[in-house]
């Protein structure tokens, strides 16, 4: 099994190989990018507190998971970290032309600039939303066509909603 | 059980001698191997990378799961065909696994001829189909070829398994219930545009992909309309308006991560029941089947010393040891299941026809998979035997050897000829997998034999005609027809007219023969009635 | 002390301060009414409660703000008195008169002190008449030539402001005469566009200023005493995150002049009630009077701490008419205590309010610690109000070790299922300047590259990832096992 995980707004590439039968019943072989894979365990109560063990390294941990993503105490700090759908993954690396504008913060909608089939610039405000008595302008992120504005003003969304939406662009 | 007790002197010289030469041939088996799935001219590689497209082999490393081993069949397919221009026949099939599940990749290779469809690519692709079928392994299609190769089309269009027979086994399959996930990263034409539209799910790239019937060029000879490959089929034409594709994807990376997700959600196949206990590695080095298979054809060696190079802990329990001393039959585990060997140590006789005949009985009976160790030159022949009824017990194996239910490999460790091979489940006796060794030969009888006799034949036509032919001459005739004879007798010509399903290194045969009983074993059989038996 | 008359406190408000008066009210054996929208129907605050009333509005904050809301549920339950907390209707005048009207007991000050004190011109000329210390300032209402004379006048580093704003918008700094005229062009500019209003006014510029407030009691009397300053110049997004008392560095001589002239000013509004004024403390020593909230502060809990008055109690006990029965000298301040705000927030991403799941949600305990929670362990962080999601105080003999037990605090707290600030906090009050009490407004923007997110090594990076991968469903759900002969073949090809 192999996913790509978000740290810090770093990807790292996991991948956690089973060596089942003859020597090693049931371990993990856990390899992180192209490093040699190590032998991994993680052990917690119900709680969710106990210790990950990576090759000869360990540290103690409480952990909780939400979905996807994984909320994790260690050295004195709080971390937390998704794992990526590889579909999303492989989609959002068609490079930055991307048409979805996504709310950057949970908030509110109080301005809507544009209508489906408006051609915008780069860089034209498409919608104004607030956060926190907090007014952030949405731009477009690149020259394009409305395809669908996906709320109205007054609603209210999470953060990386689709706000926007850009058509499809011509061939590649 | 019992082990093997080998008796195998490694430090003999005709042990060494027999480990270079096969170390030899494997070394030209890998190279040979190595340049059909990854030399290709630059031109070619720059031509997909301008059209931003993977080669083949990376998109089926981006498809399969890490850590995981994928057995590719036929990679040599037509190496002695078509000028040798055309590796593989331009296209890949093997057992992979995704997400878990166990399935069969069909890959055009688009840096050969941009995929095109040769009559060897036809019948290697309706040898992976039927292969889907008999194993109910899903598929996945990786759909980029450019069409017939127009030239050869009265080689591969009209036929019973010609072309016709590739879209009709994917209805079959669909009927039995056997997944198909199609992935359209190239152009899908003509009789190609069916491959994606009979699969169960059918994917197709942005920018790259395309299905039609007739392609821009021949729509603009046909009816004079201007229309771009996009325009006229592209991912969201089918995706969105005419509904022949379900998903449309923007890069090759997604849509193989769409194919991940759909296979996902397969249901884990039921394994038929077959006895297991806890597998073991074999006790002697695999390695030392390079010196143990010697040099020549005609050269005998221990076919058990063969056997405890590939079950599990080396332990064998043979049957009936006494009787029909030139075939071995016993018992054994391959990585735990409960399997039987058959492998030749000899001649076939009436007596180990007839011990072939009893076991194989049990076999059935008792649900055991039989592994074939193909190593024949034929059965007897003589008066005695004849009299004996030799010909009669050898149809008694035949009768009880086709109609079995259990899964049948065969593996071609050394000589195959005559009559021997079909009672040994050759090719047309349904094995469902048939490997060949390097080092095998295959024919309708010893080369020898068979030369004298054609250069026999062929003198003869020659005098008649008042020709006189000179010493050097006849010898000449004699070694152009040896040749000619001993190419196509070697594992590299059958490989090529896909006779076989592939050339393993023997020392990889274990490991051929466990991938290849896991996935025989998705398929439930049972008993069924047997044929009259000559008594 | 008197037996109570009020005998039920409708709470207006909602999260952690409705279970801080819930607290004070029990030990006064007074019963306690909270009104809540539906969102907030598993909070503390409700459970805790001895009465609920469900309230609705447009949105969660509406609910809240409806004065109908606040009078029926009274009305229903019979409360006599209302606790307003802080926000919402706490600094609304109308609404205090309508509970007059209602002859329901406002637990604050007098509806004219709200009005005169919630109006920043109207206070800033109060303060101005009656010569308390203010920031020099001038308005733009005798034409641009006397405006940009004065402000020559005051000097720079001058701040323009406009005159309908706040937020921090429209707001320039000039540092150097020259760029005053084109200064002010830019920023009538900004008010236009963000107020609808082109007015602006100059005010001083306070460098590096800190943000020192004074705690105010004043009973129905005259009589007006302080509760000693607190401390509140680390803020971001104009929000305090930390605060403390006593004030780091202050000589007792202009402690003792800012409490006075706090008190001073709430002698002059009649103040009656809790109260806090804020100053800005120049460099230099001088300070200015900034603004006064006619309500009970976030920040109470540490001149509770170090004074041990309950202020909620004292705030109830006033409004029912008890006198202050003890004097200014009376009241002494002992040890030091901080208050940490945990907010549910990136501090790596500009400080944005984050949301989620509190799936762990550990507060610290022991000596010195206090917890003033709203939240518990399950409940979801929407963006439908203000972030906070507790208030951590410690208290100690001194700053050095009220520190110190902050952070051993801050290491004992563990909120898993969304974003906090919790590392930042602990980040800051390791720094070295807030070690030597060297604070002021602009702390967080000045050391933005200290207290920024240290880097992992690989190490620990590659223990995170181990333990989240093993955690992930997908990488242990046995769907997707690999069959037992190819997981022990491996990554083999023929």
């Amino acid at each position: 099994m192999r996913r790509q995980i978000d740290l810090h707004n770093n990807h790292f590439e996991v991948t956690v190989l089973e060596k089942s039968g003859f020597e090693r019943f049931g371990k993990k072989l856990l390899q992180i990018e192209k490093n040699a894979p190590q032998f991994v365990d993680l052990a917690v109560n119900e709680t969710g507190e106990g210790t990950i063990q990576f090759g000869k390294q360990s540290t103690s941990i409480k952990m909780a998971v939400k979905g996807e993503t994984v909320f994790i105490h260690a050295f004195n700090r709080i971390f937390s970290l998704n794992i990526i759908d590889p579909i999303e993954h492989a989609a959002s690396k068609v490079g930055g032309r991307s048409g979805l504008s996504r709310a950057p913060m949970p908030g509110t909608v109080v301005d809507i600039n544009v209508v489906e089939g408006d051609q915008v610039k780069k860089g034209e405000p498409m919608m104004t939303i607030e956060s926190m008595k907090m007014l952030t302008v949405i731009k477009a992120p690149r020259d394009g066509e409305v395809a669908q504005v996906h709320l109205e003003s007054g609603q209210t969304f999470e953060k990386n909603r689709v706000l926007v939406t850009l058509a499809e662009e011509e061939e590649l | 059980m019992r082990r093997i007790q080998s008796s195998i002197d490694v430090q003999s010289t005709e042990f060494r001698t027999h480990d270079r030469y096969n170390r030899k041939l494997v070394k030209k088996l890998r190279d040979d191997q190595h340049k059909a799935r990854y030399i290709r001219p630059d031109r070619d590689i720059d031509r997909l990378r301008r059209q931003n497209k993977l080669l083949v082999r990376e998109r089926i490393e981006l498809l399969l799961d890490p850590g995981t081993p994928f057995l590719e069949l036929s990679t040599l397919a037509a190496n002695m065909a078509y000028d040798g221009t055309v590796p593989g026949a331009a296209f890949v099939s093997g057992i992979g696994i995704v997400n878990g599940r166990e399935i069969m990749v069909m890959a055009s290779d688009s840096s050969i001829k941009g995929g095109a469809w040769y009559p060897l690519t036809v019948k290697k692709m309706v040898r992976t189909l039927d292969i889907a079928i008999e194993n109910r392994l899903p598929v996945i299609h990786l759909v980029d070829a450019a069409g017939a190769f127009l030239p050869l089309q009265s080689y591969l269009f009209a036929d019973k398994y010609h072309a016709g027979r590739i879209f009709r086994n994917q209805c079959r399959l669909s009927a039995l219930g056997i997944k198909q996930v199609a992935l359209v990263l190239g152009h899908a034409t003509a009789g190609g545009a069916y491959v994606p539209t009979l699969s169960d799910y059918s994917i197709i790239v942005r920018g790259t992909g395309g299905v039609f019937l007739g392609g821009p060029p021949l729509v603009k000879a046909a009816t004079g309309e201007d229309v771009t490959a996009d325009e006229l089929g592209g991912a969201d034409v089918h995706a969105s308006i005419s509904g022949t594709a379900d998903y449309a994807v923007n890069s090759e990376q997604e849509g193989i991560a769409l194919v991940r997700e759909i296979v996902g959600g397969f249901p884990q196949p039921q394994k038929a029941a077959v006895e297991r206990r806890e597998p073991e590695e074999p006790y002697y080095n695999v390695e030392e089947l390079y010196g143990i298979i010697p040099d020549d054809v005609k050269k005998q060696f221990d076919i058990r010393e063969v056997i405890a190079r590939i079950l599990d802990g080396s332990r064998f329990h043979e049957f009936k040891p006494d009787y029909g001393s030139t075939v071995v039959c016993g018992f054994g585990y391959l990585y735990g299941w409960s399997v039987a060997v058959i492998g030749n140590n000899g001649v076939l006789f009436s007596d180990s026809a007839q011990k072939c005949t009893q076991f194989m009985q049990i076999c059935n009976r008792d649900r055991i998979p039989i592994i074939f160790l193909q190593n024949i030159t034929g059965f007897m022949v003589g008066k005695d035997y004849e009299h004996g009824g030799i010909t009669k017990d050898g149809s008694k194996m035949l009768m009880v050897q086709t109609n079995l239910d259990v899964p049948k490999l065969t593996i071609m460790i050394n000589g195959s000829f005559g009559a021997g091979n079909y009672a040994m489940c050759g090719r047309a006796y349904d094995a469902r997998f048939l490997f060949s060794w390097p080092n095998s030969q295959i024919s309708v009888m010893g080369a020898e034999q068979a030369v004298k006799t054609l250069t026999h034949i062929r003198l003869n036509a020659l005098k008649r005609k008042g020709s006189s032919i000179s010493e050097v001459e006849e010898k000449r005739i004699n070694d152009d027809i040896a040749k000619d004879y001993m190419e196509k007798a070697g594992a590299y010509y059958s490989t090529s007219q896909m006779w076989d399903d592939g050339i393993i290194d023997p020392a990889d045969t274990r490991k051929v023969l466990g991938i290849a009983l896991s996935t025989a074993l998705n398929k439930e059989f049972k008993e069924t009635a047997n044929g009259i038996l000559r008594m | 002390m008197q037996d109570t008359i009020i005998k039920k406190v409708l709470i207006a408000n909602r999260g952690e301060i409705v279970c801080r008066i819930l607290r004070s009210l029990r030990n006064m054996g007074i019963s306690g009414v909270v009104v809540y929208h539906p969102i907030d129907a598993d909070s503390p605050a409700v459970q805790m409660a001895d009465e609920t009333v469900e309230i609705d509005g447009d949105t969660p904050v509406a609910a809240y703000l409806s004065v109908e809301n606040i009078i029926s549920a009274c009305q229903k339950t019979g409360a006599d008195a209302v606790h307003p907390g802080f926000g919402f209707l706490a600094e609304n005048a109308e609404f205090a008169k309508r509970l007059a009207e209602e002859e329901i007991l406002f637990i604050g000050p007098s509806p004219e002190s709200i009005e005169l004190m919630g109006d920043k011109i109207k206070a800033r000329s109060f303060c101005l008449s009656n010569g308390f210390p203010l920031a020099p300032a001038i308005s733009g209402d005798e034409g641009e030539e006397s405006f940009l004379d004065q402000a020559r006048q005051i000097g720079v580093p001058l701040l323009i402001k406009a005159a309908a704003g706040g937020g921090g918008k429209g707001m320039h700094i000039v540092r150097e005469i020259e760029d005053l005229e084109q200064a002010i062009g830019i920023a009538r500019g900004e008010a236009l566009r963000f107020f609808g209003n082109d007015a602006v006014y100059a005010e001083r510029y306070v460098e590096q200023p800190r943000h020192i407030e004074v705690q105010v009691l004043g009973d129905n009397y005259g009589k007006v005493i302080h509760l000693g300053e607190r401390e509140c110049s680390i803020q971001r997004r104009f929000q305090k995150i930390i605060e403390e008392t006593p004030a780091p560095g202050l000589s007792n001589e202009l402690r003792e002049n800012i409490c006075a002239t706090a008190v001073e000013i709430a002698e002059k509004t009649g103040y009656q009630n809790a109260g806090t004024v804020e100053f800005l403390l120049a460099p230099n020593d001088e300070f200015y009077f900034l603004e006064m909230n006619t309500r009970i502060q976030v920040e109470h809990p540490v001149t509770e701490m170090v004074t041990g008055i309950d202020i909620v109690e004292m705030q109830i006990r006033i409004a029912q008419g008890e006198a202050i029965n003890f004097s200014q000298t009376d009241v002494c301040s002992k040890g030091h205590a901080i208050e940490l705000r945990l907010y549910a927030e990136d501090s790596e991403n500009d400080f944005l309010p984050a949301t989620g799941t509190l799936l762990v949600y550990d507060m610290p305990g022991g000596e010195g610690v206090r917890v003033d929670n709203g939240f518990r362990e399950g409940m979801t962080i929407t963006s439908a109000f203000d972030p906070m999601l507790a208030k951590l105080i410690v208290y100690a003999q001194d700053r050095p070790k009220a520190i110190e037990r902050a952070i051993k605090a801050l290491d004992h707290t563990i909120v898993l299922g969304v974003s906090t600030n919790i590392d930042y906090l602990k980040r800051l009050l390791s720094h070295s300047a807030y070690q030597a009490g060297l604070v002021n407004t602009g702390f967080i923007p000045q050391y933005a590259n200290d207290l920024a997110s240290p880097s992992l090594s690989d190490k620990q990076i590659n223990l995170l990832l181990a333990a989240a991968a093993l955690s992930n469903r997908d990488f242990s759900d046995p769907a997707f096992k690999l069959p037992e002969i190819h997981a022990s073949i491996g990554n083999w090809r023929n």
